[in-house]
């Protein structure tokens, strides 16, 4: 609970409409798309920088905690104010500042969805490659925070990669801007620290992001296979043979049934999976790669391999991929979702792990993954009002964390650790490198009030 | 302070005592120069030692300066030198290739060039390539190295998946992974990458791979002077053609390859051989009929090490770099003139943004009149021209976190980079 004195302070730096305690609105600021729920002690609507800094000296000089948030899509509780505190809600900052094609730059304000960037680029030619699943409403700053990542990770890597500099504030109020012009000039750059660092390190005020131009053709297949492991198998001969396709999903039987059920798309029912494949580049250059593919696709053994000859039939072979989420809902009426993610070449095996784990633990497991980087995002469907299956589920997840990190994988691709891997940090890395950390969150945070309890579990 | 001989014998217990050494043929040999030199040099073999070394130093309070192949050591270090130097040059081995997930593990003392040799046979390579052979994996990491085609694929740390390094607190930490996406915990591979030895010292890296392209072909045009090369480099970019590298050469050195122009202007291309052929069209109907086409692998080959040769001129006396907006192209073109008035050398990356000079001789009145001429231009252009990569903020940010991760002032901290950083 925050005293009278502090609410009037939020009250003089942010306005009285601006700050909100009452209980309904501090519930409706207790969760994201994850499931946990804590409440707030209070939301705060920050329309400047200057407003920002003032309400960063008052917590840090206080020691309140202050929760960013943009759109609150996050999937691991990042968004989720644990220890109570201050939500600031970065909704308002939703400017692009300018869009530079020259210079392939983009200054951009948290608040600005991704979709929104995506939308005013697409005219001109360029876009901004990290596309997460939420991009329609999820924003930058969240994009940032969590190091997002999305179906074109194989070839233009994730938000980290596409991130040129930032103007953040501190705890302790300071402002600071980082990176921008002169990469390659000798100079130490701090930007890359704040890229998935889940609102833990500063607060986000404005974002240079690299843009990347659309290229002129793209083409898009869809291969059936009655083995997972064939599909495994496919992904890494393609990138073998030298091609880096824009895009590699992957659906396992448990996914592709659900979508079949739902759209009746005809795929076979005894198709244990499905590979969404797409290549862009230069209209003179994408057929022959095609070819390339579908080849290789019948090498390892597909049964079917479809192309799709107009946008029409693209925007079709994408449908089975997007409805995937909502299809599940027809099996059971609640899901974990993780995102692991292992070595490309590793990807067969762990794909064939996790179907094996749905087994042990009689858990239905629907998978889909980013394959071509090696995501992979098992769905683990259980009964919310199931005690017993919510548990089994529970170790399934377990046993496939522990496997990733035994492939030299990661705890998680882009959906970051938020509050719901807190306990496996110590299984991933060492006690030096978890140290290490908390030196780098000390020095930047001393008093931990910058989204406490995230990445790290201190206090 | 501890003296030379009890340093040399005691860290003679971790690493032998031939792997130490005070003598000054050593140590420039391991590419310290005279200026800013360390005292001791020590050759450490694996992780092990040097965690202790760094432990030892840290007790001990012995400055620690870590070098790779020392071709850009001298940009950074300050005077006066002393302390002890750790080279990576006997850290040397590949601990893993995995050609089907695109990466490679390399101990930091690798060079670069035996890098992309042993993995060449897979069709693969990392698209960073220095101007010196000497050149080590760490090293670049370490200052974050790009040069040719850094336009396209910038510099080194946009292939680091992974760094483990030994922290000023002498403890062995992992950072990143294998994998293109990782969102486990705090990434700090961009933050070792290019924090030029204060934040620890780098002893292994994971590399993401590049198939090889298909085909490269390299287009050539001569102008009678440089404005001329700068006006159809500009129309390349309008042109949205994304050459993989643009360059405008003037000056001296020009003559390995022209003698008759006073400037060049130098397109890569590379991909799969129809979009090559495809972009070389597009590519010769701007900058005209004048120009030399590169097509073979010898010629080509031949380009990139006078090209090479040219910017290790560039880093020589009286050199200096900026890094520009390129919508200022023209103006920034004017430079160009001026060095030449010096009888200097200039490389413009017009891909990266990015304008090297050496002018050779720092004295004469000549130069003192073009860095006057220069400092007005910056300050004429504002934010659209950059001399320096530190700036203020960045400097509060370091003063936040180096007095918890280097408590003893000892990883580098007389680098040149640090200047104006407060440590408490």
């Amino acid at each position: 609970m925050l005293n009278k004195n502090i609410i009037n302070e939020l009250q003089r730096i942010f306005g009285s409409k601006d700050v909100l305690t009452s209980k309904i609105s501090l519930e409706s600021y207790a969760y994201d798309s994850s499931p946990f729920i804590h409440q707030p002690d209070a939301v705060v609507f920050a329309d400047s920088v200057g407003e920002i800094c003032e309400l960063m000296k008052l917590a840090n000089g206080e020691g309140i905690v202050v929760i960013p948030r943009g759109a609150g899509t996050n999937l691991s509780g990042g968004c989720v104010p644990r220890y109570g505190g201050i939500i600031l809600a970065m909704n308002r900052f939703n400017n692009i500042l300018e869009i530079d094609t020259v210079n392939q730059t983009a200054w951009v304000e948290p608040g600005v969805a991704n979709m929104t960037l995506q939308n005013e680029l697409a005219p001109q030619g360029f876009m901004f490659a990290p596309d997460p699943a939420s991009q329609k409403v999820a924003t930058l700053g969240g994009n940032v925070a969590e190091c997002a990542g999305g179906m074109r990770g194989v070839k233009y890597g994730v938000t980290r990669d596409h991130l040129l500099g930032l103007e953040l504030v501190l705890a302790d109020g300071d402002r600071v801007t980082l990176g921008g012009l002169g990469k390659h000039l000798p100079g130490i750059d701090l930007t890359g620290i704040f890229c998935g660092s889940e609102g833990t390190f500063g607060i986000i005020t404005k974002i240079l992001v690299k843009l990347t131009p659309l290229s002129e053709a793209v083409r898009t297949m869809m291969a059936v296979f009655d083995s997972l492991d064939q599909a495994g198998e496919t992904v890494s001969k393609i990138i073998g043979r030298g091609i880096i396709p824009t895009t590699l999903e992957i659906m396992d039987q448990t996914m592709v049934r659900a979508v079949d059920d739902f759209l009746n798309l005809g795929f076979p029912r005894d198709a244990e999976a499905v590979l969404l494949i797409e290549v862009d580049g230069y209209e003179v250059e994408v057929d022959r790669q095609t070819e390339t593919i579908v080849k290789i696709c019948k090498e390892t053994g597909a049964i079917n391999v479809q192309r799709a000859n107009s946008e029409e039939e693209r925007q079709k072979l994408w449908l089975a991929r997007r409805s995937g989420n909502g299809a599940l809902g027809r099996i059971k009426a609640a899901y974990i979702v993780q995102d692991v993610t292992v070595p490309i070449n590793k990807l067969p095996e762990m794909l064939r792990f996790v179907a094996d784990i749905s087994k042990k633990y009689c858990v239905v497991i629907a998978q889909m993954a980013h394959a071509g980087d090696g995501n992979l995002h098992p769905h683990l469907l259980y009964d919310p009002f199931d005690p017993e299956e919510h548990a089994r589920v529970e170790a399934a997840a377990r046993e496939i964390f522990l496997a990733a990190i035994k492939a030299e994988g990661t705890l998680t691709g882009e959906h970051g650790i938020g509050m719901e891997k807190l306990d496996y940090m110590p299984l991933a890395f060492s006690s030096a490198d978890l140290g290490f950390m908390e030196q780098v969150k000390r020095g930047l945070d001393p008093n931990l009030i910058l989204n406490r309890g995230k990445v790290l579990d201190i206090s | 302070m501890m003296s030379t001989i009890k340093l040399i014998r005691d860290l003679g217990n971790i690493v032998g005592s031939n792997n130490i050494s005070d003598d000054k043929d050593v140590l420039n040999c391991a590419g310290f120069p005279d200026l800013g030199r360390p005292e001791v040099i020590i050759f450490p073999t694996n992780q092990e030692e040097i965690c202790q070394i760094v432990a030892y130093a840290n007790q001990n309070h012995i400055r620690i300066v870590p070098i790779g192949g020392g071709s850009n050591i001298r940009s950074v270090l300050g005077s006066p030198g002393g302390g002890l130097g750790i080279s990576l040059r006997s850290m040397t081995r590949i601990l893993e290739f995995e050609p089907d997930n695109l990466s490679l593990i390399v101990q930091a003392g690798l060079t670069n060039d035996l890098l992309q040799k042993a993995i060449k046979e897979s069709d693969l390579f990392l698209p960073v390539f220095p101007d010196w052979e000497e050149s080590t994996i760490g090293g670049e990491v370490g200052s974050n190295s790009g040069s040719r085609k850094r336009g396209r694929y910038g510099s080194i740390n946009d292939y680091v998946l992974g760094v483990e390094f030994v922290s000023p607190q002498g403890q062995l930490v992992k950072t990143g992974g294998k994998t293109v996406k990782n969102a486990s915990g705090y990434d700090f591979t961009k933050m070792i990458g290019g924090s030029w030895g204060i934040m620890g010292v780098i002893t292994s890296v994971t590399l993401k791979l590049q198939p090889l392209p298909e085909k490269e072909v390299i287009l050539i045009a001569s102008f009678k002077n440089s404005k001329q090369a700068i006006l159809v480099g500009k129309q390349v970019l309008a042109a949205k053609l994304f050459p993989v590298s643009l360059d405008v050469f003037a000056g001296r050195g020009l003559e390995a390859w022209t003698e008759s122009a006073e400037a060049i202007l130098v397109a890569g291309i590379e991909g799969s051989r129809e979009a090559v052929e495809e972009q070389r069209q597009k590519m010769m109907a701007i900058i005209g009929a004048n120009t030399q086409t590169l097509n073979e692998k010898a010629s080509i080959q031949l380009f990139w090490e006078k090209y090479h040769q040219f910017r290790r001129n560039l880093q020589g006396k009286a050199a200096g770099a900026a890094a520009f907006d390129k919508r200022l192209l023209e103006d920034i073109g004017q430079a160009l003139t001026w060095v030449m008035e010096c009888k200097g050398a200039v490389q413009l990356d017009i891909a990266a943004g990015m304008i090297e000079f050496s002018l050779f001789d720092r004295t004469d009145q000549c130069s003192e009149a073009f860095f006057k001429r220069l400092l007005e231009l910056g300050q004429q252009l504002g934010k659209g021209l950059k001399m320096d990569g530190n700036e203020l903020t960045r400097q509060l940010v370091l003063e936040k976190i180096m007095p918890i991760i280097d408590p003893a002032v000892i990883m580098f901290p007389h680098n040149r980079l640090l200047r104006g950083v407060f440590r408490g």
